[in-house]
């Protein structure tokens, strides 16, 4: 039984108070601007950080320093309204401010769901929270992938994207009678896209909890993508959800690569030239061509006067995974 | 096992074939271990809790295999009695761990026992499937459904490392050749969770097992291959699939005709990708005529066809699992129709607009220009079409000789 009333137990306030433990997002607006050691805590913002619990869970298994579902849904808000109060979060990415933020409420959703664990939350609240915090986890793995954001670990954060789609996949697979997100769902197979053979098999096992539109979309999308037609794709991505646009950075990574060779082969003549506008087009880059040039570096091809580039120029290379220009759109 | 009249009689039958320890008595005694063995259907023998060792029959001197007997009567009082299979693949979870502990660790240079084990694993299989349904079907049950699956799983598992690591016994006594029949039973799990790379480090360990591979049983030689190259398959690996699907069909006895059918299901798909196109008989022959209208689609060139005549079949072929790999189909169709419009427009230098009007003969109505490049750009690029494309004429300039090569001659992997 939970029965901590407020997002972060007082045990816990009274002991990072003492230990000059305080996040600045977490310290009054009196204190927030000295050193860290200074930050007084504010009751209202402080949220339960997560600690590891596996070497003394008995210790953190207290019904007063767990917190019930309603709680733990407030403390998902308040996380997930500190996260969208940064407005144009794609130009806000390289900001300091961002990486504070994304750091924190990374940190806090992890212990909402440890707090969910040891308390055996059923099914649906399981699902209702998973549904909540993934749209940010699954943003910000597409906003860190494009930009330089300090606090991004990609390892911890796969893992902990990982975690929220296994807990919310599981709960969906055993249960007869809660009907999932469509745009989760969507998320859910595109981020699996370009790493599981067998995918469009399970999208079949998943179907009867998906609409029509969208388990139609989903297969669209999966079978552009197997068949490397990457002209369907990029149409179709360009109209998506940016959510789910988020959830197809890897695929999108991908198909390029597998798009740049098929075109250096199929239209590989000694003089022949394509228009740079035309295949930022198919690849599905955006309007400014500048942002395609720099793509196009990569493959050691520079655009003539006209804007055209020579298809038997282009020098197939093995790109980074990390490489951000590939990754725009 | 009719003659069974007691409990007695089967410990008797048991006692009997555990004296002479070799194959064949393994093999008579793997029935009376198994859940499909008419035995089990005796309400004599679906024994809740068998009591004290001294108080009732017992197996000779052999503990381990005593403990596994009664813990076999448990199991069937579970599936039979009180029909509680999440208790029975528990249990029969156990009896694969007693065995492994008591037999196979502690029992050197010898393996008789193994068909013993090879049903034991079997039925903890079944087991498994039914506890999942039973668990699916219930609101309270397990969170996740699959970890019936991955118990059975981890204990087979621990069950293949002791037998892998049994390098000093002699020639024939070995437990190694039980590495084979154990990938197969990891196999058919890993498919059924959909973790088929977890399979990698077996296959390797089959593909360097050496002269052993000819001490498998045909059998299990049989069946791996077709697991085998339904996994290539998936993969996209068409050569070992179509090697490993050839060698099951070619050795799978020809009176298993269900088992050829299932591998004829995965060689089909294999077969057309690489231009082989199967006879309306042999369809005929082993009730395949679902994929008759595929076929005829293909062979035409039809897009249009391939996509309804797929719609028409589709509960069947995702049963079989191969619904969307037959959606791959639909390149090999595409380019059947180029190169039936290159030999209409007799010209090496094509108008990619002749193409297209091609297509919206076969009811393909949304696919533009740029579209049909990018479709004949990825032939081009796998070799299926020699040519090159010329955007600006849009024109697809092919190649004087062979513009359309063979599909076997071009699928290298």
């Amino acid at each position: 039984m939970a029965t901590c009333e407020s997002m972060c137990p007082s045990t816990e306030v009274k002991f990072r108070s003492r230990n000059g433990l305080i996040n600045q997002l977490e310290a009054t607006a009196s204190s927030r601007n000295g050193p860290r050691y200074k930050y007084v805590a504010d009751p209202q913002k402080m949220v339960k950080e997560y600690s590891r619990s596996a070497a003394d869970t008995h210790k953190y298994n207290k019904p007063d320093l767990l917190r019930p579902f309603p709680v733990l849904m407030r403390t998902v808000d308040y996380l997930l309204e500190l996260y969208y109060a940064l407005g144009n979060r794609r130009q806000e990415a390289s900001s300091n401010q961002f990486s504070s933020i994304f750091s924190f409420v990374s940190d806090r959703l992890r212990s909402v769901r440890q707090d969910m664990v040891m308390q055996n939350l059923d099914g649906k609240s399981t699902v209702i929270l998973m549904e909540k915090m993934l749209p940010f986890y699954i943003e910000t793995d597409g906003l860190c992938k494009m930009m330089v954001v300090p606090s991004y670990n990609p390892k911890l954060h796969d893992f902990q994207l990982e975690e929220c789609f296994g807990r919310w996949h599981d709960e969906i697979k055993s249960s007869g009678d809660i009907t999932p997100n469509s745009l989760i769902s969507a998320a859910f197979f595109f981020r699996q896209l370009h790493r599981k053979p067998t995918l469009l098999h399970e999208l079949f096992i998943f179907r009867p909890k998906l609409s029509q539109d969208t388990f139609n979309l989903i297969r669209s999308i999966c079978s552009s993508f197997y068949s490397n037609n990457y002209y369907r794709f990029f149409c179709q991505f360009k109209s998506l959800d940016s959510l789910l646009r988020y959830s197809l950075s890897d695929s999108v990574f991908t198909l390029r690569q597998s798009a740049m060779r098929i075109i250096s082969v199929a239209f590989r003549t000694s003089v022949a030239r394509l228009p740079s506008k035309l295949l930022a087009d198919w690849l599905g880059f955006p309007v400014n061509i500048d942002i395609f040039n720099v793509f196009l570096h990569l493959y050691n091809v520079i655009p003539d006067d006209q804007g055209n580039i020579l298809v038997s120029a282009i020098k197939l290379v093995e790109i980074p995974y990390e490489n951000l220009p590939s990754r725009q759109y | 096992m009719s003659f069974l009249r007691s409990v007695g009689d089967y410990f008797n039958e048991i006692e009997n074939l555990n004296y002479g320890q070799n194959w064949k008595n393994g093999e008579k005694m793997s029935k009376l271990l198994s859940l499909e063995d008419e035995h089990s259907k005796h309400s004599f023998l679906q024994v809740n809790d068998y009591g004290e060792k001294n108080r009732r029959c017992r197996v000779a001197e052999d503990e381990a295999l005593d403990e596994i007997v009664c813990l076999h009567l448990h199991v069937l009082y579970n599936v039979h009695e009180a029909k509680d299979l999440i208790t029975a693949q528990s249990t029969q979870i156990r009896i694969i761990q007693v065995f492994n502990k008591e037999i196979l660790q502690k029992r050197r240079d010898e393996n008789w026992f193994l068909p013993i084990f090879y049903r034991l694993c079997t039925d903890l299989r079944w087991l498994s499937k039914e506890a999942q349904s039973c668990a699916s079907g219930d609101d309270e049950g397990d969170s996740n459904a699959d970890s019936y699956f991955e118990s059975a799983a981890k204990a087979i598992t621990e069950c293949y490392r002791t037998c892998v690591s049994d390098v000093h016994a002699e020639e024939g006594r070995t437990k190694k050749v039980a590495m084979l029949n154990m990938t197969n039973q990891l196999f058919q799990i890993y498919f059924q969770i959909n973790k088929l790379n977890l399979l990698k480090p077996l296959i390797r360990a089959i593909d360097n097992c050496g002269p052993l591979y000819s001490k498998f049983l045909m059998a299990d030689k049989v069946a791996y291959n077709y697991f085998l190259g339904r996994k290539a398959l998936f993969d996209g690996e068409l050569s070992l699939a179509e090697k490993s699907l050839m060698y099951a069909f070619r050795n799978c006895p020809a009176e298993c005709m269900s088992n050829k059918k299932k591998i004829l299901i995965y060689l089909i798909p294999v077969k057309m990708f690489l231009g082989h196109m199967p006879t309306a008989s042999l369809l005929h022959e082993y009730r395949l005529d679902e994929f008759q209208e595929v076929v005829a689609a293909v062979k035409d060139g039809d897009v249009g066809r391939v996509d309804a005549a797929l719609t028409k079949n589709e509960p069947f072929f995702i049963k079989c699992g191969i619904f969307l790999v037959l959606e791959k189909l639909r390149t090999i169709t595409s380019r059947t129709l180029f190169k039936k419009v290159s030999q209409i427009i007799g010209t090496t230098q094509i108008p990619l607009e002749a193409f297209l009007t091609g297509l919206r003969l076969v009811g393909v109505t949304d696919v533009n220009m740029d579209e049909l490049e990018c479709i004949i750009a990825n032939l081009i690029a796998e070799k299926k079409i020699k040519g090159y494309l010329a955007h600006q004429q849009q024109k697809l300039v092919i190649s004087k000789t062979n513009a359309f090569p063979t599909l076997s001659s071009v699928t290298s992997s």
